[in-house]
């Protein structure tokens, strides 16, 4: 997770109202949260090629919707909502491609998992994969942004755009499921 | 529960999953080779006063608008019998055709019944049987 402070985002985002400075500004703020974003596109799409495609297109569309970002949310909250909507859209697009239900999902995205070439053998991180996998969407994301990115409730509720009560209950439900998995795994 | 915090414990969190090497330090560079170059300001762009007000622009016209329609809807309505002016021009209509007998013959006295005609001369004093004045005082 990106440690920035208000301070320095507060710079950037200063950086990035001028025009002579904004582009320069830009490329600071793809070093800065390319990594953070990639892994949260990659644990929700489960393969390097198309999280490399989604992180691109990600940065390409907060530099072309640039003037709508006010700076009233966190830099960081608007692009993850910006790279959230990128993989939810991709994968809408790949079950309606390969003409699969919600039901079978966890089977294609296990498939994915299986078939993902950049890997380094550790069991153990490959069941816990499995396992996410078989989470409804939503639980998904908010495990991956909890447990992975320890994110905290207040900004992930800024964005999913659902409670804090909510999130914190499907957290729960997703390290239940979690533990049915390895327990049936086992 | 605990035994699956325990498994959660054990899985390494920055493991598992892999990326090409110098992914990160070669993406940011290609990734800017990529960006259009934007030739105006891109955050907070100034708004122009037009931008502004054009809104309020756009309501005091539509407000104007409906106030021209209530005002000649009234105009043409106070136009109808009723009103002073309709009244001036139907009673000079009326004056002039009271002035004409054709027309009280034809439109006034022939609109009166002969009962009636006679029910109002009785009330009037007439004997109706011999079209006399009754003049007997008790």
């Amino acid at each position: 997770m990106n440690k920035k402070t208000p301070k320095e985002d507060e710079q950037l985002i200063t950086r990035l109202r001028d025009v002579d400075t904004c582009r320069h500004a830009f490329g600071d703020v793809i070093k800065l949260y390319s990594e953070p974003l990639y892994w949260q596109i990659r644990r929700m799409v489960n393969n390097h090629d198309d999280a490399n495609d989604l992180l691109q297109n990600t940065f390409m569309k907060a530099w072309n919707s640039i003037e709508q970002f006010r700076g009233e949310a966190k830099l960081s909250t608007w692009l993850h909502k910006i790279a959230i909507n990128e993989s939810i859209t991709f994968l809408e697009k790949e079950r309606k491609r390969n003409n699969i239900s919600l039901d079978d999902e966890d089977s294609f995205l296990i498939n994915t998992i299986e078939a993902d070439e950049y890997v380094d053998g550790d069991e153990l991180a490959l069941l816990l994969r499995k396992a996410i996998a078989t989470l409804p969407e939503k639980q998904r994301l908010v495990f991956n942004m909890k447990y992975y990115d320890e994110m905290k409730y207040e900004q992930m509720s800024e964005i999913l755009g659902t409670s804090v009560g909510a999130l914190k209950a499907s957290y729960h439900l997703a390290v239940k499921k979690i533990e049915q998995f390895f327990a049936d795994n086992d | 529960m605990n035994e699956n915090k325990t498994i959660l414990d054990k899985v390494n969190r920055n493991s598992g999953m892999t990326v090409p090497d110098n992914y990160f330090a070669d993406f940011a560079e290609k990734m800017m080779r990529q960006i259009p170059e934007k030739h105006e300001a891109v955050i907070a762009k100034p708004t122009t006063l037009w931008q502004r007000v054009r809104t309020y622009v756009y309501l005091a016209a539509m407000f104007a608008g409906i106030w021209c329609m209530v005002k000649m809807v009234n105009l043409m309505g106070s136009s109808t019998p009723g009103t002073p002016i309709a009244f001036a021009e139907s009673e000079q209509i009326l004056a002039q055709a009271l002035e004409d007998e054709t027309f009280i013959d034809e439109y006034c006295y022939d609109g009166v019944d002969e009962y009636s005609l006679l029910e109002s001369l009785y009330e009037d004093g007439f004997d109706t049987e011999t079209l006399a004045f009754e003049t007997t005082i008790k």
